[in-house]
């Protein structure tokens, strides 16, 4: 079997499109995703302002200002600079103000009339809103100085303390991302991939379908011995395979899916065999040309990407709803999902619960596999 | 006679209504070069299949060096050698590479396959081309390494299988040649092909088939004087009145006699010096005549003979 197994890696290793789907496609699509993703889950960057005081203000207007200008913390969306009215507007003109806060009883926003692209036409609105919310929170404050003035006190210090009513609160201690599990299911699809080499056995050692596979089927090597060695070359190379396009996506892409590497590893092991193994039973069904199964083969793991959300983020979650069991038997969505529990869950108990799955799938596969393919006379060839 | 190498009884094989082999006997002793001619379809390949199990039948028997032949047979799939007829060989290995696989398939002690290896690339004269990968290899020599897969291991019994379609005369002549060697070294030979003159140049024996059956069997020798012609004489002549031609339709062994576009044919059926009888006739005659030829009974007459149809029909 060692003499299969060295000259089938041999094989795989030189055979550059099983190389390209393994390590060129995840790589690309990895980094088109980057670059299409990279936006979400980034923090936005802070509003500059200039702040001047308006001609008929008072001192106790601009205190009032500067005290809710702290209260909006370091976190906040403003980058305030104080400054005389000439010096904003210089600022402004040279946009490193996105606009001015006139500050007396009330605030006003002065802005540039120059033509504003997305980000700056969503600045001048965040400031709006601002403007907006100081002047109702200022109007209301005169008003119950007017006609309530005993509890102004309890009104302001109210204003001047942010209440939240929920917290968001992580359930482990692993940090969680949601655009991530696009490349959950990128390296899914990737494992799948491998039903490429599955195929490629099958073929290989089916003397009705190939001139090989009559070649290997009258040497005196059993065929269980061939098929096995073949197996465990494809899918050692799939794996190294596989590891330089999680390499890729960690190291270059800077996408962290290393949250507990050894599992993790695991995991593409174990995808790989399932992977390979669902295509040597593919591969084992009917006598249907090679360029045929190769298509079923990649038209099936594309389906299954799809169902576990390569395409459509919410795909998973839709089908998690409606057919969950579709979830439990869809090879991508318990790999993709094996490798959302490992970011997400302190447990393994759903970790556990996909990882055996794939090995049942896998097991499967290849009974079934072998069961179609084992030693036997061809009606015809 | 001892046990045959390769006995075969009675054996069917159908394609749903079609009778690929229809009670096809053989047997063949160590040592030959057992031909098996016959036109495309006649059940050859199917007939190897069958011997090499990787196809099942009907009903008959098979049986490789006195034991029955089955597809877990692999002590017996040990000692035979086949070339198929289709090239076999992984794209991505070298030419060596490739030989040595196949090989390993059969012998595990390295250093012995590692001198098998050699010897089998030596064999079939591919030496500059060890670290060539089949795609850069011409059909010729493709079909060269298509042959050192099959018979590195050395083998007693070796099959091949229409090894020189597409081939170029160099190679055919040099597969031939081999195939020669390999017998001499000991090697029983099993050679299938629709080629009548590879088959005349090569066989010992030869069984002729067609439509599944074995029509006749024998040496060269023994199937051509199955048949009535045995010397077919053509001669070049202007002008030939009938009385001479009536006259050498009575000579001894002719059967047959025509003449058209100046051009005498005279079909003889045994005995000898049939040529000799004729010219001298001619000259006798004062009959002037030009080129002379002189041809014996192919194995195509034969099958012409026995079925009414051309070998390449």
């Amino acid at each position: 079997m060692l003499h299969t197994i060295k000259y089938s890696m041999r094989t795989v290793i030189r055979n550059w499109s099983a190389c390209f789907w393994l390590i060129l496609f995840p790589m690309i699509l990895g980094t088109l995703f980057k670059i299409a993703l990279s936006n979400l889950g980034v923090p936005l960057e802070r509003i500059p302002v200039a702040v001047v005081t308006a001609e008929n203000a008072g001192k106790q207007e601009i205190e009032t200002f500067r005290r809710a200008a702290d209260n909006l913390g370091e976190e906040d969306l403003l980058e305030i600079r104080y400054c005389e009215k000439e010096e904003a507007l210089e600022l402004l003109e040279k946009e490193e103000v996105e606009g001015i806060l006139t500050v007396g009883k009330r605030i006003s926003l002065s802005i540039s009339g120059k033509s504003y692209n997305d980000r700056k036409n969503m600045n001048r609105n965040i400031l709006n809103t601002f403007v907006n919310r100081y002047n109702l929170s200022a109007d209301a404050i005169a008003e119950i100085a007017v006609n309530h003035p005993e509890h102004l006190e309890d009104v302001v210090s109210g204003m001047r303390e942010e209440h939240f009513y929920n917290r968001e609160e992580s359930l482990s201690a692993t940090k969680g991302d949601n655009y991530v599990a696009y490349f959950y299911n990128l390296l899914a699809m990737t494992c799948m991939f491998c039903s490429m080499s599955g195929l490629e056995i099958s073929l290989n050692n089916q003397g009705n379908l190939t001139a090989l596979g009559a070649r290997r089927n009258i040497s005196p090597m059993p065929k269980q011995s061939s098929i096995l060695g073949e197996l465990a070359a494809y899918v050692l190379v799939n794996f190294g395979c596989i590891l330089i396009g999680f390499a890729y996506i960690n190291l270059v892409l800077r996408v962290d899916l290393t949250s507990r590497l050894p599992l993790t590893l695991l995991t593409l092991f174990v995808s790989d065999m399932t992977g390979s193994a669902f295509g040597f039973f593919l591969g084992a069904i009917g006598r249907m040309s090679e360029r045929t199964k190769n298509a079923i083969a990649a038209g099936v793991s594309l389906i299954c990407c799809f169902l576990s959300g390569l395409m459509v983020g919410t795909m998973r979650g839709f089908i998690e709803n409606r057919i969950p069991v579709l979830n439990r038997i869809n090879p991508t969505a318990l790999i993709s999902d094996s490798f959302y529990c490992l970011a997400n869950f302190d447990t393994y108990s759903r970790y556990t619960r996909n990882m055996v799955s794939l090995c049942i799938a896998t097991a499967v596969f290849l009974t079934g596999g072998f069961l179609l393919t084992r030693r036997r006379q061809y009606a015809s060839l | 006679m001892g046990t045959p190498i390769v006995k075969v009884e009675n054996l069917v094989k159908r394609y749903k209504e079609l009778i690929a082999l229809d009670h096809f006997n053989l047997e063949i002793e160590e040592g030959e070069i057992f031909g098996l001619l016959g036109p495309n379809g006649s059940g050859k390949t199917t007939t190897i299949n069958c011997i090499l199990s990787l196809l099942s039948f009907d009903k008959g028997v098979i049986e490789i060096f006195g034991q029955e032949m089955r597809p877990d047979s692999y002590e017996l799939k040990r000692q035979i050698g086949v070339v198929m007829q289709n090239v076999a060989v992984f794209d991505e290995l070298t030419v060596r590479e490739n030989i040595d696989y196949f090989c390993g398939l059969y012998i595990r002690d390295k250093r012995l396959r590692k001198q098998y290896v050699e010897e089998a690339v030596e064999f079939v004269k591919l030496g500059e081309f060890v670290k060539f990968y089949p795609k850069k290899l011409s059909g010729g020599l493709l079909r060269r390494l298509n042959i050192a897969c099959g018979i590195a291991h050395k083998p007693k019994l070796i099959i091949l299988d229409e090894p020189t379609v597409a081939v170029d005369p160099q190679s055919r002549n040099n597969i031939l040649e081999g195939i020669r060697k390999l017998n001499e070294q000991g090697a029983t030979v099993i050679y299938t092909s629709h080629y009548m003159e590879e088959v005349e140049q090569i066989c010992t024996r030869i069984a002729i088939m067609d439509k599944g059956r074995n029509i006749a069997l024998g040496t060269k020798d023994e199937l051509k004087q199955m048949i009535k012609k045995s010397e077919t004489i053509s001669i070049d002549i202007l002008e030939l009145k009938e009385e001479h031609m009536s006259a050498v339709r009575e000579l001894p062994h002719v059967y047959d006699v025509s003449f058209g576009e100046g051009k005498l044919t005279i079909f003889c059926s045994g005995g000898k010096h049939n040529l000799l009888r004729i010219l001298d006739y001619l000259q006798k005659q004062n009959i002037s005549f030009g080129q002379v030829h002189s041809e014996l009974p192919t194995l195509n007459d034969v099958f012409l003979e026995i079925t009414g149809k051309q070998l390449r029909d």
